[in-house]
């Protein structure tokens, strides 16, 4: 089975290595069909060939499948090809992977995949290839850009190129690459805060994506970790997005790229898990609310003995686990804790502490200021709901002595939904001035982080 | 130093600055440095300063540096415990 996936992985490697090869290829390819046809006076061929032509349009169509968009890219157009061009296709896409060094037979059965996938774009009947298809392991594709998100960025570049004093090139191509690397699992390339932060402007969900009924909804430029590694979300969408893709430079991350995030973000949620199960544990709040009467027999046989549960059915533990912890109904509210460095933070019961609680699970954006180096930015767990940026006295009403320095960054988030979360009043020594209401949340508790770096 | 009842998060501020001193000056680089950093969480957040400040007056506890007094530590890490205790936990 590791020899499998070792192959595989060498040969998707291969594969992703010479991507902008064939697109270079396959642009070269149609313009020497389109100058073969205009010297033949094959007006028709010619029409077919050039660029945004239906045969030009199919060849890329083709090369999106091979870089894994594979429901998107069926259907773009509707043009059959003739099956010597098919061939002509399928022959220079085999010779392309194996000077690449892929072995013969993925080549030529990608060949295959690329070339049928050309002709079934365009309606013609050619049978497929489980083969390749299997070689071409769909796990290293992700969630795409929404053509809504592509557009967003398109219409509000020249604002962010303003702000910052770039050229709105560059302004899109930031935009762009830090939106993939949302979205997407093992995207290159280093965290850009403030694009991050600009694009945090953008707000609402995407239209759900019909081909893909188990994804859920979309959010602007956020996708959840199962969305993150679903290699099915938007891809039907591709056909739009491609150029956009293209134009901003944006390539699909390699297999290493995608298994070592992978790794991280299911690393950071098992820590998130385990910390709220063993708050939980602690304070012996583990229990499920009335209204988790439908909760799965397994959950319920976790929260009522967690650790004998997991003895016993370690399998089923993180299911269970994550069940209890983030469904709605089982997660205990108030009255629960939420770990900390020393011990349980633990839910207030004043009426102030109830509506911001209240506030919190509805999405209100929650807040942090800090110094780099020193304060914890992702995996916080402590948050205030009012905003540094736009409250005076900020440090003061949170009970903090340090007003006069000025923060390096602010940052905000709304809570994952269903995640653990109290409110209380920010703590103070002795008749300490301040105590406005501050969140503590599991760390890794608070999605769509926005940074904001003070002038 | 003698911190005795604190009245605020600013007298614990200016209190780790002068253990900071005082342990640099008997050369204690190291846990002044400690020191330092939980004061730098001052300007973040109130429990994070609480529980930063926690960790190192416990580090400076162990440490048992001859010019600081581990009962007055005590009494700040009892004191940071209750001003934790009166919002309901830690």
């Amino acid at each position: 089975m590791q020899e499998i996936e070792q192959e595989v992985t060498a040969q998707a490697t291969a594969i992703a290595s010479v991507h902008k090869a064939l697109a270079r290829e396959a642009g070269d390819f149609a313009k020497a069909k389109e100058a073969e046809a205009k010297a033949n006076g094959d007006a028709e061929g010619e029409k077919l060939w050039k660029e945004g032509g239906a045969a030009h349009v199919l060849l890329h169509t083709g090369l999106g499948l091979l870089t894994g968009n594979v429901a998107g890219a069926v259907g773009a157009a509707a043009a059959s090809l003739a099956a010597p061009v098919l061939s002509e296709v399928q022959d220079g896409v085999t010779n392309i992977l194996k000077d690449a060094g892929a072995s013969d037979v993925v080549a030529k059965e990608t060949g295959k995949i690329v070339a049928s996938a050309t002709a079934a774009a365009g309606g013609a009947i050619v049978s497929g290839s489980p083969g390749a298809a299997a070689a071409l392991n769909t796990e290293m594709f992700n969630r795409q850009l929404h053509p809504d998100e592509t557009k967003w960025i398109k219409d509000n570049a020249k604002r962010f190129a303003q702000q910052l004093g770039i050229s709105e090139q560059e302004a899109e191509q930031r935009l762009a690459q830090q939106a993939a690397r949302q979205v997407q699992n093992g995207m290159p390339g280093q965290e850009d805060a403030q694009s991050r932060a600009f694009l945090s402007q953008a707000k609402g969900m995407l239209a759900a994506d019909p081909s893909c009924p188990s994804c859920g909804p979309g959010y602007m430029f956020y996708a959840t970790p199962e969305q993150k590694a679903n290699p099915n979300m938007y891809a039907n969408t591709l056909s739009q997005t491609e150029t956009f893709y293209r134009e901003n430079n944006i390539s699909q991350p390699t297999p290493q790229q995608i298994t070592q995030s992978v790794a991280h973000d299911q690393t950071l949620r098992n820590t998130v898990m385990q910390r709220t199960i063993l708050a939980a544990m602690l304070s012996g709040t583990l229990v499920l609310a009335p209204a988790a009467s439908g909760i799965a027999t397994e959950a319920a046989a976790f929260a009522k003995n967690p650790v004998g549960y997991c003895i016993s059915n370690p399998a089923g533990c993180t299911v269970a686990a994550e069940t209890v912890a983030y469904t709605a109904a089982g997660v205990p509210q108030v009255g629960s804790g939420v770990l900390t460095p020393h011990g349980i933070a633990r839910q207030a019961n004043s009426p102030v502490a109830r509506v911001a609680l209240d506030e919190a699970q509805s999405g209100t954006t929650l807040y942090r200021q800090g110094s780099f180096g020193v304060q914890n930015t992702t995996d916080a767990q402590f948050w205030s709901f009012q905003n540094p940026a736009s409250t005076k006295g900020f440090a003061n009403q949170m009970g903090m002595p340090g007003d006069t320095a000025k923060p390096d960054w602010i940052m905000g988030g709304q809570i994952f939904p269903g995640s653990p979360i109290i409110t209380r009043p920010a703590p103070g020594i002795g008749a300490n001035v301040g105590g406005s209401m501050e969140a503590v949340v599991p760390e890794g508790g608070v999605r769509h982080l926005w940074f904001h770096m003070p002038n | 130093m003698n911190p005795q009842t604190l009245k605020s998060n600013l007298e614990l501020l200016e209190y780790l600055k002068k253990m900071t001193k005082i342990l640099r000056e008997n050369d204690y680089a190291e846990l002044a440095k400690e020191v330092e950093r939980a004061s730098l969480f001052a300007s973040g957040s109130s429990s994070e300063f609480l529980h930063e400040t926690q960790i190192a007056l416990e580090d400076v506890i162990a440490a048992k540096p001859k010019p600081i007094d581990p009962k007055e530590v005590q009494s700040v890490i009892h004191q940071i415990a209750e001003a934790f205790h009166r919002v309901g936990g830690a």
